[in-house]
C-alpha cells in the first residue's frame, strides 16, 4: 500500500508556513528519510502523517483510503518517539499490550504476539511481566517502544528522531537493526531526522526539507552525488563553500582567477556559491597543471590528526576551509587544493537566495 | 582543629534545629499533663493524664470526628471536581484559560475575613450558615485554589508524548486520560489531596464565621478553650491536631518515592 501527500500545507499562525506544497510518496516497503535542519518542518510533516496536526491545505492518502482528516485513532499508524514515551506505571508487557487490549485481542493472542516482537526486537522475554521501561537501558527501552509500535503491525510506521538520545555505540547498532527488522516485516517507515549519517545509511529514499519546503527527493546516492541546489550540497557530506565571482568574462575567489568549464551566465557579473567536500579535496604542496582539475591555492594554517587521517585548516582569499586527507603536510604555508571536477559543485547565488 | 570546628558547629546547628522544633512541642506537652502548675515553679508541681482522660472522655472527641469528617469529605469534592478540570486545564485550548486560573486565586488574594465575612451574607440568604453544608462550601474555596493550582502543574509535568503514543496505538481521549494521565499523576494528586486535608482540618476563619454556633470543629473547639485559660485542654487539642500533619507527610515521603517517578526522560 503506498503512501503519497499531495499540495499539503500547514501554518501554525496566519503568518509564516511551515510546511508548503509538500507533495510525496512513500512506496509500500519503502523506508523513507526525512531529513533537514531543526526547524525545516520535518516534525511538523511527521505529525501531520500521523494525525496529530491537522493540515490547511492537500490530501493524505494511506493507499485509496483519504486520511486527511480521520483523527489519529483510525490511521492505524504506529509512531516511535524521540524520548521512547513508554508508560512508567506499566510493565513493559503492559505496555505492548495496551494497544492489542483496544484491539480486543484475547490473552493467549497477545500473549503470543508480544513474545514474538519481543524476540524480533532481541529482548529477554523473561521477566517483562515484571520489569519496568525504567529497569531497561536507554538502548532497550528504544527496542521496547519499536515493539510497542510493530506488535499492532501499523500500516506505516513513523519513527520521530528515534536514536538521538542514545550513545554513539548503540546508536550505530540500531541504525542496523531497525532497517534489518523493517526489511523483513516488509513495513513501510518514514523515519525523521537531522543525522545525515542516519538517513544516507538507512533510508531507500530521503526527503531532503528546507524551511517547509522539499529541496530534494532522491536515493541517498543520488541525493549525496547530484545534489540539485546549493542548500542540499552544503547540507549533506562535511562541506565547505566558497564565495566565487564571475567577472570580465572569468571566475574568481577573492583575487585568484580559477577555470571553471562552464558557459558565462548571461550576465557581466554574477556571485556563485562554490561547494566543495571536505573528503573530495586534495592538499598538495606543489601544482600538477591538469585540465581534469580544479585548482587553487590557499595557506595551509592549521593540521589536525583525527586517527584516520588529518583535517588540514586552509585560508583560500581571506576564507576557510576544512579539507581531510590521509596524508600530513608538514610544512605550513602555500599549497594547493584540488578538486576532481565531477566532485564540486558551484551554483550561482539567486538559485541560493 | 579545622575538623573539629566544623563538629562543634554542626552539632551547634542539630541543637538549634533541635530546640526550634521540640522546644515548642515540649512545652506543648507538659502543659498537657500538668495537673498543677503555678507561678513561680519552673515545671508543675504535678503531672498526670487527668485533662487526658477528661479531654478524651468528653466533646473533643466528638470536634475530632467532626473534624476528619469535613475534612475527608473536603477533600473528595475538592479532587471530583479538580482533577479533571487541571488535566482540562493543563492539556486543551480551553477559552478564557488564564481568567479561570486567576478567578480561582481571587479568594486568596483578599484578605480572608472580608471574603468570608461576605461569603456569610450570600449564605444566610440560603439558609446554610450553621450546618454542615455551609461549612464544606467555605472550606471549598481555599481547598479549590491549592487543588487546582497544584494539579495544573502535575498534569503539564508529564511528558504529552506518553499520551499521545497512548492516542497513536488507538486509544479514545477518555482511556487516555483514565490509564495514561490518572496513574501517572498520583503522586501529585496525593499529594494535593494531603494540602487540601490539611487545610481542611486546620480551617479557622471560615468556620468560625459560617459554622458557629453549631459546628465546632477541632480548630474552634482549641479556640474555644483556650478562651476559658483551659491551657491543658488547648494544649491536648493542639497536640491531636499535630497527628494528622505528621501521618500525611511520612504518606507523602513513602508516596513520592515510589518508583515511576523517576523514570521520565531516562536515557
Amino acid at each position: 500500500m503506498d503512501i503519497s501527500i499531495t499540495g499539503l500545507s500547514k501554518s501554525y499562525t496566519t503568518r509564516k508556513k511551515v510546511l508548503s506544497d509538500i507533495d510525496l510518496t512513500f512506496q509500500a516497503g519503502s523506508f523513507t528519510a526525512i531529513l533537514g535542519p531543526s526547524g525545516c518542518g520535518k516534525t511538523t510533516l511527521m505529525r501531520c502523517i500521523s494525525g496529530f496536526l491537522n493540515v490547511d491545505q492537500g490530501v493524505i492518502r494511506f493507499g485509496d483510503q483519504e486520511v486527511t482528516h480521520l483523527p489519529p485513532q483510525k490511521r492505524g499508524t504506529a509512531m516511535v518517539f524521540q524520548n521512547y514515551a513508554l508508560w512508567p506505571h506499566m510493565t513493559v508487557y503492559e505496555n505492548i499490550a495496551y494497544g492489542l487490549k483496544i484491539r480486543k485481542y484475547s490473552k493467549q493472542e497477545i500473549e503470543k504476539k508480544i513474545l514474538a516482537i519481543l524476540e524480533t526486537v532481541e529482548i529477554d522475554t523473561q521477566d517483562v511481566k515484571k520489569r519496568y521501561p525504567s529497569q531497561y537501558s536507554g538502548g532497550q527501552q528504544q527496542r521496547i517502544a519499536l515493539a510497542r509500535a510493530l506488535v499492532l503491525e501499523p500500516k506505516l510506521l513513523l519513527l520521530d528522531e528515534p536514536l538521538s538520545n542514545l550513545d554513539a555505540k548503540v546508536r550505530q547498532r540500531l541504525r542496523v537493526e531497525i532497517r534489518k527488522i523493517q526489511k523483513d516485516l516488509g513495513i513501510t517507515a518514514v523515519y525523521v531526522t537531522h543525522d545525515q549519517d542516519e538517513a544516507l545509511s538507512m533510508a531507500d529514499q530521503i526527503v531532503l526539507m528546507n524551511e517547509g519546503k522539499i529541496e530534494q527527493i532522491g536515493s541517498p546516492e543520488n541525493i549525496y552525488k547530484h545534489p540539485q541546489s546549493y542548500f542540499a550540497a552544503q547540507f549533506i557530506g562535511t562541506s565547505n563553500s566558497l564565495q566565487v565571482e564571475y567577472r570580465d568574462g572569468a571566475f574568481y575567489i577573492g583575487q585568484q582567477l580559477i577555470y571553471i568549464p562552464q558557459s558565462p551566465p548571461a550576465l557581466n557579473k554574477m556571485s556563485y556559491d562554490l561547494v566543495i567536500r571536505s573528503k573530495d579535496a586534495r592538499v598538495t604542496q606543489d601544482r600538477e597543471l591538469e585540465s581534469e582539475l580544479l585548482s587553487f591555492q590557499g595557506i595551509l594554517r592549521e593540521s589536525l590528526f583525527t586517527g584516520s587521517g588529518y583535517r588540514h585548516w586552509l585560508e583560500v582569499e581571506r576564507q576557510d576551509i576544512y579539507i581531510e586527507s590521509e596524508e600530513n603536510i608538514p610544512e605550513k604555508g602555500l599549497c594547493f587544493v584540488q578538486i576532481p571536477r565531477e566532485k564540486y559543485f558551484l551554483y550561482s547565488r539567486e538559485e541560493a537566495i | 582543629m579545622n575538623a573539629k570546628l566544623k563538629l562543634f558547629l554542626k552539632f551547634l546547628g542539630y541543637a538549634c534545629a533541635i530546640f526550634v522544633i521540640f522546644g515548642p512541642i515540649s512545652s506543648i506537652v507538659l502543659w498537657s499533663l500538668a495537673q498543677k502548675w503555678y507561678w513561680p515553679h519552673l515545671f508543675p508541681q504535678e503531672l498526670g493524664l487527668f485533662y487526658w482522660q477528661k479531654v478524651l472522655g468528653g466533646n473533643i472527641m466528638h470536634s475530632l470526628a467532626l473534624s476528619f469528617y469535613i475534612a475527608i469529605l473536603v477533600t473528595l469534592l475538592t479532587l471530583l471536581f479538580t482533577v479533571p478540570m487541571s488535566y482540562l486545564l493543563a492539556r486543551y485550548k480551553i477559552p478564557a484559560k488564564g481568567l479561570i486560573l486567576t478567578l480561582f486565586l481571587l479568594p486568596q488574594a483578599f484578605p480572608q475575613l472580608p471574603v468570608f465575612t461576605n461569603a456569610m451574607v450570600l449564605l444566610y440568604r440560603w439558609d446554610l450558615v450553621g450546618t454542615m453544608p455551609g461549612v464544606v462550601l467555605i472550606h471549598l474555596v481555599g481547598a479549590l485554589v491549592y487543588s487546582v493550582w497544584t494539579l495544573v502543574s502535575v498534569f503539564r509535568s508529564i511528558p504529552i508524548a506518553l499520551e499521545e503514543a497512548a492516542i497513536n496505538v488507538g486509544a479514545s481521549k477518555l482511556r487516555v486520560f483514565f490509564t495514561i494521565a490518572l496513574p501517572n499523576a498520583i503522586p501529585g494528586i496525593i499529594a494535593a489531596s494531603l494540602l487540601v486535608f490539611l487545610y481542611s482540618l486546620d480551617e479557622f476563619t471560615g468556620t468560625l464565621l459560617i459554622g458557629s454556633p453549631f459546628i465546632t470543629t477541632m480548630p474552634i473547639y482549641m479556640y474555644k478553650t483556650a478562651m476559658g485559660y483551659e491551657m491543658q485542654v488547648a494544649a491536648i487539642t493542639a497536640l491531636l491536631l499535630m497527628l494528622p500533619g505528621l501521618l500525611l507527610l511520612f504518606l507523602i515521603e513513602k508516596y513520592l518515592k515510589s518508583q515511576y517517578l523517576a523514570t521520565f526522560g531516562r536515557g
